[in-house]
């Protein structure tokens, strides 16, 4: 086993790099959705078997993300433990890629194959690049993806080098495993079945025990997605899937022989283009660019690959100089070294995290602040963000708890602990543990954002009369409770096809005689003003502006104190707003009186 | 009419009927975790032999 400590040193040398450029993990929609439906089987026993919503319409993703977040969450671990765990798989599949090549390939291929792929794993990259989109800090489905694809793709390796029929099953429940943790692990079927008619004894007993181990374990640990991504092919892809299959066992039948004439090298060449034309078919028939989460799944044959050819040109070009080869072996690993310091910045360390999440929840919990009182009453900037970290953590009320007052809410932001500017009287701070504190700071709202109405028009026309489609949000927490039923911030489906326009209406209820400026953010995760785009407030009845509507920011000062509407409208799509998302979160706003700090009023945000 | 949107794709809304309780997923899990050590042991345990292709 004296060819393993290396690759522990690999591994340990990942996991020390990973953890060194993942910030902590942050919230966001699909974040979120694992640990609420993680939150469902801890808290209340209601354990799923189907994951979050599949980039591929009709198809599900499977519930082995689930699974593993839940044995975090049994044992007690927070997201911490969540992100770490993910390092390992991650350092552990680096690990067991270097020794596999090692082993099966080239020695000279393994060291540049590992750092290429850990490359792959701190980055973004693909066709679509954006730090941190595979990262350990992002606690997605695709994060967890890397340590059961390159098991599959050793195995598979080991499979068409020796013939074994425990690898080919090994193969068959890492493709499952693949499968049913991304969707995107789908494109590892292929080269799974061409493997067994390939080289198996009997292709067709070999093919058949590769199904039979690879829906064996689905079964197991995802039935339900099995089910209705099966369901959606027959009813619309049935005779394409079965001609595609038939198609690949035919070819591999008429190229069986020539393949069993190839070295180990040759085969695993074979099978890296196996695994990595069906990506790249599944990118050309879809037509849809796909994120760097489609890539993990052929990371390591495509690290391989690389390394491989790198390698070969190297030694074709050094000739039969020895020692010059030997000097050239290093250029792949410089250039894979260089690959993994390209990314050196911790990725999303500025935002929320789930842990910011926890500890404000925990806060304002203990202050009667469960999920139905913090619906729509928080103030602040990233508020969806905010309320995407604190959704899995805050509390469940009982009808006994004391109510707090319709009118009240919480303005909440992060500062730097060491440059805290002037905060409101009766503001509280809350320690993270970094160097940033969350700040919390009462107010009575004259604005009553749980009992909004969002209505949408096709009438792109800022404050034009067209056909409107309106709805008000959801009850908070309704009964029979579930954390996942609060993922939809209030508003389910309520994403629509751009062009648009989007217009809520919220009761106010003004103080007689004051003034007060409010912010309505134009990106539901960001405050991002994007002019002619963003949040416009249209109309504010019984109220004087300043200035005159529509504006945003906006100074509203009430004469008589009498209750009206504040309505905000903004365009999404059309010739100028086409690049805007479309989210359906109730928009973000800050409300400032004459006695904040200053800064809180020039700023805003 | 306004038509939804491309990017709602499955809506986020999870069938709690299709669920299983918690002792069901404690089963899944010791199979989950022990399917991961048996693999990685298995590819850290084999390797060439004289007989394999080289």
């Amino acid at each position: 086993m004296r060819d393993v400590l290396p690759a522990i040193a690999v591994g340990l040398g990942a996991y020390l790099w990973l953890d060194q450029v993942n910030g902590g993990a942050w919230p966001g929609h699909d974040q979120a959705q694992s640990l609420v439906l993680v939150q469902d089987c801890v808290q209340l026993s209601v354990c799923h078997l189907t994951s979050v919503d599949s980039g591929l319409r009709g198809f599900t993703n499977g519930a082995v993300w689930l699974h593993i977040l839940t044995a975090v969450g049994l044992l007690g671990g927070t997201t911490v433990a969540a992100r770490a765990l993910l390092l390992c798989l991650m350092a552990v599949g680096i690990g067991a890629l270097f020794l596999c090549t090692k082993r099966w390939l080239r020695p000279a291929f393994a060291l540049p194959a590992a750092l290429f792929a850990l490359a792959g794993l701190t980055g973004g990259g693909g066709w679509e690049p954006g730090p941190g989109e595979v990262a350990a800090a992002n606690l997605v489905d695709a994060s967890a993806l890397f340590f059961p694809a390159t098991i599959c793709a050793c195995a598979l390796l080991i499979f068409v080098a020796t013939n074994r029929t425990l690898a080919l099953v090994v193969a068959a429940v890492f493709a499952s495993h693949c499968t049913n943790t991304h969707v995107a692990g789908a494109v590892l079927i292929p080269s799974l079945l061409a493997s067994a008619a390939l080289v198996g004894r009997s292709p067709i007993g070999s093919v058949a025990l590769a199904a039979i181990a690879y829906v064996a374990t689905t079964l197991i640990t995802s039935p339900m997605a099995l089910m209705t991504s099966l369901s959606h092919l027959t009813e619309t892809d049935e005779l394409a899937a079965v001609f595609a299959l038939a198609v690949l066992l035919g070819a591999c039948a008429i190229a069986r022989s020539h393949f069993l004439r190839l070295d180990t090298r040759g085969r695993a060449l074979i099978l890296a283009v196996s695994m990595i034309v069906p990506l790249a078919a599944a990118a050309l028939i879809l037509q849809r660019p796909m994120s760097s989460r489609y890539l993990v799944p052929v990371l390591a044959p495509l690290a391989v690959v690389a390394a491989g050819l790198m390698v070969t040109a190297i030694d074709r070009i050094a000739g039969g100089h020895r020692r010059l080869a030997q000097l050239g072996q290093l250029l792949p690993v410089a250039l894979g070294v260089a690959c993994v310091l390209e990314v050196s910045e911790p990725a999303a360390s500025k935002g929320w995290t789930f842990e910011d999440g926890r500890a404000l929840a925990e806060h304002v919990g203990k202050r009667g602040w469960c999920y139905a009182q913090q619906f729509a009453r928080i103030q602040g900037p990233q508020c969806n963000l905010m309320a995407y970290a604190v959704i899995p953590y805050a509390c469940h009320a009982s009808p006994d708890d004391a109510a707090i007052d319709r009118r009240r809410q919480l303005r909440i932001w992060r500062a730097d602990a060491t440059h805290l500017p002037p905060i409101p009287r009766a503001a509280e701070s809350i320690a993270t543990g970094e160097d940033r504190v969350i700040v919390v700071s009462e107010i009575d709202s004259w604005i009553d954002k749980p009992r909004a109405e969002l209505c949408v028009t096709e009438d792109i026309t800022l404050g034009g009369e067209g056909e409107r489609r309106c709805r008000r949000p959801e009850e908070p927490d309704a009964d029979p409770f579930l954390y996942s039923r609060r993922l939809s911030l209030g508003f389910e489906d309520a994403m629509f096809q751009p062009p648009l326009r989007m217009i809520y209406s919220f009761p106010i209820e003004p103080t007689v005689g004051e003034t007060r400026q409010f912010l309505f953010s134009d990106n539901p995760f960001d405050h991002d003003a994007r002019p002619r785009c963003g949040w416009q407030v249209t109309r504010a009845t019984g109220l004087t502006a300043d200035p005159p509507l529509p504006a945003n920011p906006v100074r509203l000062t009430s004469a008589n104190g009498a209750r009206g509407l504040l309505v905000i409208e903004r365009v999404l799509g059309g010739a100028e707003c086409s690049d805007v998302f479309p989210g359906w979160q109730i928009p973000c706003h800050w409300e400032t009186v004459s006695d904040d700090p200053r800064w809180m009023q020039e700023k805003g945000f | 009419m306004v038509q939804p949107s491309d990017a709602a794709v499955g809506g986020g809304t999870f069938d709690a009927s299709n669920a299983v309780g918690l002792g069901h997923e404690l089963i899944i899990l010791v199979l989950l975790v022990a399917s991961f050590a048996a693999g990685l042991a298995f590819v850290l345990w084999v390797r060439p032999n004289s007989k394999d292709k080289g």
